[in-house]
């Protein structure tokens, strides 16, 4: 039997985000907002509150959010929040 | 001479005809194409039975065919009532009832988002869609008449102006802002109003057809304003900011240098992200030579790292309540943002055709060296409060200093000094008013949404000062059971107030501080507030 050598695919838990996302910035429950609405078309993600999902990102989920990754092909859904977390704990 | 702000179109696109009126980036519009889609939206609202004074409502993301709704609209005669598209649909109709809309332009999505709470009475009769009518729902003003489509508007209607004669005191647009009592008020502006303040911008910011002028401001917001018609005027090249730009920082960086934009134009809070995670050094912006900024102040070490890094353009400060448009500006000099300085640039002097003056509390003109309260007197001075001659009388008010003839001065509420140089200083508020990212918050709204909620005991909302966006909000509620969370009240709160009004933080207490005379304690609450604020501090 082979040893399992293979790290495991980085466990991205998106629940504690959508959490946050939904009590603190949409304030709304599940209803018309899965893991692929597109959260900057629904006015979820702008400006104000951008700066604040980052700064839960980067205390909750030991990730550096750099200048380079704040743009909309890493925070316009919640599937794309996922991996570009998923990307940066892979080359953490 | 133009006197109606829809004519500064018509003239430039008699000019320019075939150059680019809004760069919307996936679509754009000619002059030609702007002028020929505003007049056919122009005749559906008069053949749908847009009078002359009426209101139509907008609740529409940015676009370039939002820009024609907004001047179609004024062709009709009628005044626009731009509608946040983000906000919760129980503000928005708040909103398009309380000015009695007649018509409201909007798209399905938005339509769908809106229908619940306009099955209450309403005076729509018309609702025009910028897209094809699919899924809509009923709404039950119109009587069954379905909503008409543009495509089906510019398939019926003359491309030709319908050409309604007005007059300059008639009103152009109705912006809403937060209102101390609970519920939003609407600053009516004339063409008048508007037009004195767009025909001094034009020339003392010199833009001409080849400017490129950003258009970062929301349409309900009223910086809005001088991107929209002071580009008009010149025939230039309206750039609007898309969404997926504007959160961005490093996008917005690229966009503007991309876009060749000349003349920015958005509040302080915008320029500090870009200052702060930008990379502004990354790009080119030879062609940019106006920022001007306005709607709150800009701390002066980040407008100094920003002229430190666009060093060739020139920077403006305007400043005016939404009820006056801008009554005041400052060119930002050299020496201003010299290392040693702390405070920010002033407000400066008044702009052409506008008197501006400080009174101290028995009503005296304050003299150099002194603070006292501004007022303006000027033909920007809006024509009130929609519906609430009260909150009008309140604030637009006979000038002591002239009792010869009916002459009216704005009061605005900003605490200012008058500088040597005769320039003006912003100091604070008189009132409870903060702002937020521009945004004008009166702290009695919010608290008058979370008292709506039969769980709420007592409420107290104040706010925490921050240097980049203005002010952080925290509510302090105590609850009349048990079973209340702050999440529900968070809904609950965004359900009905703007985006920017919400609490980031609603603590629940069992008892709110009181002063010796049984007031709630808004100090304590405040100096509370502010150590959540440093440990959670961006």
């Amino acid at each position: 039997m082979k040893a399992n050598f293979m790290p495991s695919e980085p466990q991205i838990d998106l629940s504690s985000i959508k959490n946050f996302i939904r009590t603190e910035l949409i304030y709304d429950d599940e209803k018309d907002f899965d893991d692929n609405t597109n959260l900057i078309e629904r006015g979820i993600v702008d400006s104000m509150s951008l700066v604040r999902l980052i700064s839960f990102i980067e205390e909750n989920c030991d990730i550096q959010v750099q200048d380079e990754d704040i743009v909309p092909e890493n925070f316009s859904s919640l599937n794309k929040i996922a991996s570009f977390m998923a990307g940066r704990r892979k080359h953490a | 001479m133009a006197f109606l702000l829809h004519q500064l179109l018509t003239e430039s696109a008699k000019r320019n005809p075939d150059g680019i009126a809004v760069d919307g980036g996936e679509s754009t519009l000619t002059y030609s194409q702007l002028d020929a889609l505003s007049n056919q939206i122009a005749h559906q609202l008069r053949a749908d039975g847009v009078c002359n004074g009426d209101r139509v409502g907008v609740f529409l993301p940015k676009s370039p065919q939002t820009v024609a709704a907004l001047l179609g609209i004024l062709k009709a005669g009628a005044a626009y009532v731009p509608v946040d598209p983000h906000s919760p649909s129980s503000r928005a109709s708040y909103v398009l009832g309380n000015c009695s809309v007649r018509a409201l332009i909007t798209s399905s999505s938005q339509l769908r988002k809106l229908a619940p709470d306009l099955s209450a009475p309403s005076e729509i009769q018309s609702i025009l869609l910028t897209d094809e009518a699919a899924d809509v729902p009923a709404v039950a003003s119109l009587a069954g008449t379905a909503p008409v489509s543009l495509a089906k508007i510019v398939a019926t209607h003359p491309p030709t102006n319908p050409a309604i004669p007005l007059i300059e005191n008639d009103l152009a647009y109705i912006l809403y802002t937060s209102g101390s009592t609970g519920q939003p008020k609407g600053v009516m502006i004339s063409h008048l109003n508007s037009l004195t303040f767009v025909n001094w911008a034009h020339g003392e910011y010199g833009i001409t057809q080849q400017d490129r002028v950003s258009s970062h401001a929301p349409f309900h917001f009223d910086l809005s304003i001088l991107d929209l018609f002071c580009t008009l005027k010149a025939g230039g090249t309206i750039c609007l900011v898309p969404n997926d730009v504007a959160a961005f920082p490093v996008r917005l960086a690229q966009w503007i240098s991309d876009k060749a934009i000349t003349v920015w134009y958005s509040v302080p809070s915008a320029l500090i992200q870009l200052v702060e995670h930008g990379h502004l050094e990354r790009h080119n912006y030879d062609r940019l030579r106006w920022i001007l900024f306005a709607g709150e102040v800009f701390p002066i070490k980040y407008l100094r790292r920003l002229v430190e890094q666009i060093p060739h353009a020139t920077y403006s400060n305007l400043y005016g309540p939404t009820e006056t448009n801008v009554c005041s500006y400052y060119h930002v000099q050299a020496s201003d943002v010299a290392p040693e300085r702390t405070e920010p640039v002033p407000i400066g002097k008044a702009c052409a055709n506008t008197e501006v003056f400080a009174l101290d509390e028995q009503g005296r003109v304050v003299p150099p060296g002194q603070e006292g309260e501004l007022y303006v007197r000027c033909s920007t001075v809006m024509k009130g409060y929609w519906g609430r001659p009260d909150a009008t009388a309140a604030t637009v008010l006979p000038n002591p200093l002239n009792r010869a003839y009916a002459d009216v001065m704005y009061r605005t509420g900003d605490i200012v000094k008058l500088m040597p140089s005769g320039d003006y200083q912003y100091i604070g508020r008189r009132d409870k008013m903060v702002k937020s990212r521009g945004y004008r918050i009166e702290l009695g709204e919010i608290e008058t949404a979370l008292y709506a909620h039969p769980g709420v005991k007592e409420a107290a909302v104040v706010a925490v000062p921050d240097e980049r966006i203005g002010a952080r909000l925290i509510a302090y509620v105590v609850p009349g059971g048990s079973t209340l969370t702050q999440s529900e009240l968070m809904k609950f709160c965004s359900e009905r107030v703007l985006r920017y009004m919400v609490p980031e933080k609603i603590e629940l207490c069992s008892q709110l501080p009181r002063t010796s005379t049984g007031k709630i304690d808004k100090t304590t609450l405040e100096n509370e507030s502010k150590l959540y604020a440093e440990r959670t501090a961006n």
